[in-house]
């Protein structure tokens, strides 16, 4: 290791924190070339024996580490995407977000609501009178512009309708 | 989900599943000398049974799979991206993708190892899209004030802990966890991260020293608190 010591003499502590680094605080596994300085720098130095007692608490803490609980929803979503998985292979890959009949669902109702909207009493070209008024205008006008009489001809023939 | 709704939601590594689980990866990976060669032998019965059955659309199998390992890989996830909803997505990204390729699965290696290694790479691939990140996203320790009963002192240590490895680089942070949340050795670590040993020890050196240099700064701050 770089920045130690011969054995018989004492460690310093750049070199003893790069033997924390690599071997932790369990002296049984550090190098036997650097065991004997690594022990000697621990007897002298304050400032080892307060490194070692870091590496204790850091390595104690991360190997206790907690699992941390998934949400039932997510077991159930991967557990649905399983079952479905062998008869809906293609359909899978393209919608891989849960049960398929939610996005159509979703599509035919605003597929309805378009439809329902155009043909339905709010639109005023096919509910209201005035539609109707407001298109025999239209085709006076057209038919005067026309000829002699056809207008006349035009609105006599949209009034006896009604 | 706000990491703190994330964190009380925390289990214990005493809890039983958590310590079935890690105990369960230990039994199937047999690790031999830490520094040692020749390369590690894994019982992989249990795997090829298990996946035997998945290609056979047995849904016991997928829950017992499902519950053996979700809770580890949403934990790999969660530390490394610091958002639960996206470490879920990953966890279940994983899963699907795993449903998908069932067939093409080799017992070569644990099945943990390749869904740990899709995780991972999965956790990659976001936090590449993310960068740069904010140092906003960064959790800060949760503070409740200091007292010296050894409960509040813990759990103090526990969420700057937990902090501190969130500011780690994206490498030495999955290092760290693999080593130390899932209990592997450097040799798995590298092969599911798929780097050198030697990186492995780099990123390990470099990440202890960043954490515990974090830690001795707690502990001043605590000290003088007193």
């Amino acid at each position: 290791m770089s920045g130690t010591t011969p054995s018989k003499s004492m460690m310093d502590l750049e070199a003893f924190e790069a033997l924390l680094d690599a071997h932790g605080h369990d002296a049984r596994v550090w190098p036997d070339d650097l065991r004997p300085s690594a022990e000697r720098l621990l007897i002298m130095s304050p400032e080892a024996r307060e490194l070692l007692s870091q590496d204790t608490v850091l390595r104690a803490e991360l190997d206790h580490l907690p699992f941390i609980q998934a949400s039932g929803d997510l077991k159930a979503r991967i557990l649905t995407a399983f079952n479905r998985n062998p008869e809906m292979g293609l359909l899978e890959m393209l919608w891989p977000f849960g049960p398929l009949w939610r996005p159509v669902a979703g599509l035919v109702a605003v597929a309805a609501f378009g439809i329902y909207l155009g043909m339905g009493p709010l639109n005023p070209t096919t509910s209201q009178p005035e539609a109707n008024l407001a298109l025999g205008d239209e085709i006076v006008i057209l038919g005067q512009s026309d000829g002699e009489n056809m207008g006349v001809i035009a609105f006599a023939e949209i009034e006896g309708t009604e | 989900m706000s990491a703190t709704t994330a964190v009380l939601r925390l289990e214990r590594a005493e809890t039983a599943l958590g310590a079935e689980t890690r105990r369960s990866s230990r039994s199937v990976c047999q690790t031999n000398d830490r520094d040692g060669m020749p390369r590690e032998e894994f019982d992989l019965t249990d795997d090829i049974a298990l996946i035997a059955r998945l290609k056979d659309g047995e849904t016991a199998a997928s829950r017992r799979l499902v519950d053996m390992h979700l809770n580890r890989l949403v934990s790999y996830a969660y530390r490394m991206l610091n958002d639960m909803a996206e470490a879920e997505d990953v966890a279940q990204e994983t899963f699907v993708r795993l449903w998908r390729n069932l067939d093409s699965w080799r017992p070569e290696r644990p099945l943990l190892h390749w869904l740990q290694r899709v995780t991972h790479n999965l956790c990659i691939d976001r936090l590449r899209k993310r960068k740069p990140v904010s140092i906003d996203s960064v959790p800060d320790p949760v503070h409740h004030g200091f007292s010296p009963a050894d409960d509040v002192y813990r759990e103090e240590l526990s969420a700057a802990i937990e902090a501190a490895i969130q500011e780690l680089p994206d490498r030495q942070r999955s290092a760290i966890l693999f080593c130390h949340q899932e209990g592997y050795s450097n040799i798995e670590t590298a092969e599911i991260m798929e780097i050198s040993v030697e990186a492995v020890e780099s990123l390990l050196a470099r990440g202890r020293r960043s954490l515990r240099k974090q830690l001795a700064q707690l502990r001043q701050e605590l000290e003088g608190d007193l």
